[in-house]
């Protein structure tokens, strides 16, 4: 996974650069509490520069959800449309795919933060993010479908489980209070969800 | 699981109180109020008139709603600690139901101080609210760690993932279940069973 660096390096394209900062940024403090300048200045250039390219501070979020939902669909894309691939090793491989940057822009913190101070662009990423829940979705019934779901349980339970979880978990300050990162909660929390919690011969029907 | 409860303790010695004495139909109906409504919209005419009381008695008992709240707090701890009581944590199978009693009996007795009371708390009564996100905090941090460990130790829980983020996973789960935190979409409430079912033994086959 790409981590995005706050360090100003120099840069060919001053658009990628402040894409890359901002993305940090954003994530790291909040879309309403990071300014144009403290990204203008952290990336070493004028105000100026950063208005010229994109326009608004909105137009910049607008720039890093849409570089951070692309990656996501890049990555995840072919497990899709790949159905001679085992159902199981798909819905692990779409789980694992979920990168850190997509995990804290889907947070609810930060989600609330630009309700209210880009609604226009907070509507986009709900609608993108409720297509993507429809495909997990799908691929959770063809899991069904396949008999691989544990008795008992269907494709809603456990997308209904999996979305409450991760939206209560991906919190700044319960990640905090509990010392624990965002990536090591998510992958934490797939595999519990997937497997559970106790180990494989400890499982009684 | 003696010495972390000791030092989570409240100060207020509390003396048992069962559920048909007046005192204990009291803090019966307070739960259910405050469950149901919130702070700010329970009174102690409420109180009284659903425990078929009058307010005279009431008051000898709590003179204020505050010390309504603060008796639920004290009886809820003790409820809790009494429920964990008689389990052991010692044998491989009896550790997923005795996992599932523990989760369960404090969803039960404590998920009435949910984080949308506390808040409302925050505003009148800060120290109150507090206190109680500190035992809450306290107790299950200590708790669940020591609770895994035992696990780990007998050879239930797996121990391919961090005690940390397993830890982070289950006491989300806990306010998830609790329903403790936000429902990302109205659609999706969750079925308290079925989800911690999905926690312990996972999802798939």
């Amino acid at each position: 996974m790409p981590q995005s660096q706050i360090v100003p390096i120099e840069e060919d394209i001053p658009k990628e650069l402040i894409i890359r900062v901002a993305t940090a940024l954003f994530l790291e403090r909040g879309y309403s509490n990071t300014s144009s300048e403290l990204i203008a200045k952290t990336c070493k250039v004028s105000k100026k520069t950063v208005y010229k390219i994109f326009g608004s501070k909105e137009e910049l979020l607008r720039a890093v959800a849409a570089r951070i939902t692309e990656r996501a669909e890049l990555t995840t894309d072919h497990i899709f449309s790949s159905p001679e691939m085992p159902i199981a090793d798909r819905f692990t491989r779409m789980l694992q795919n979920i990168d850190n940057d997509f995990a804290r822009l889907r947070s609810q913190w930060f989600l609330d933060d630009i309700r209210l101070s880009a609604p226009q662009v907070w509507h986009e990423f709900i609608g993108w993010r409720e297509y993507r829940i429809q495909l997990i979705y799908g691929l959770l019934r063809e899991v069904a479908e396949n008999k691989m779901l544990t008795e008992g349980v269907g494709p809603g339970d456990v997308m209904k489980t999996y979305i409450s979880l991760l939206t209560n978990g991906m919190d700044k300050a319960f990640l905090k209070e509990f010392e624990v990162s965002s990536e090591d909660l998510y992958e934490a929390l797939t595999q519990v969800l997937m497997h559970g919690l106790l180990v494989r011969e400890a499982h009684i029907d | 699981m003696t010495e972390g409860q000791e030092s989570a303790q409240p100060t207020d010695p509390a003396q048992p109180k069962t559920s048909t004495s007046t005192q204990g139909r009291i803090l019966l109906v307070t739960k259910g109020l405050l469950e149901k409504n919130g702070y700010a919209r329970v009174s102690t005419e409420k109180v009284a008139k659903a425990t078929v009381i009058s307010k005279r008695t009431l008051y000898q008992f709590y003179p204020s709603k505050i010390n309504l709240v603060k008796g639920l707090f004290i009886e809820s701890v003790r409820l809790v600690r009494a429920g964990n009581a008689d389990l052991e944590f010692a044998s491989p199978d009896k550790f997923p139901t005795e996992l599932g009693k523990f989760i369960s009996n404090f969803c039960n007795e404590f998920g009435c101080f949910r984080e949308s009371l506390l808040a409302e708390l925050d505003k009148e009564h800060p120290l109150v609210s507090k206190r109680i996100r500190i035992w809450k905090s306290k107790f299950l941090g200590f708790t669940v760690k020591r609770i895994l460990e035992r696990g780990q130790l007998i050879g239930s829980v797996r121990n391919d993932i961090e005690i940390r983020a397993l830890t982070a996973v289950v006491i989300i789960a806990i306010a998830t279940i609790a329903n403790d935190g936000v429902s990302p979409r109205s659609d999706m409430t969750l079925d308290p069973e079925m989800a911690l079912d999905i926690l312990i033994h996972g999802f798939l086959r």
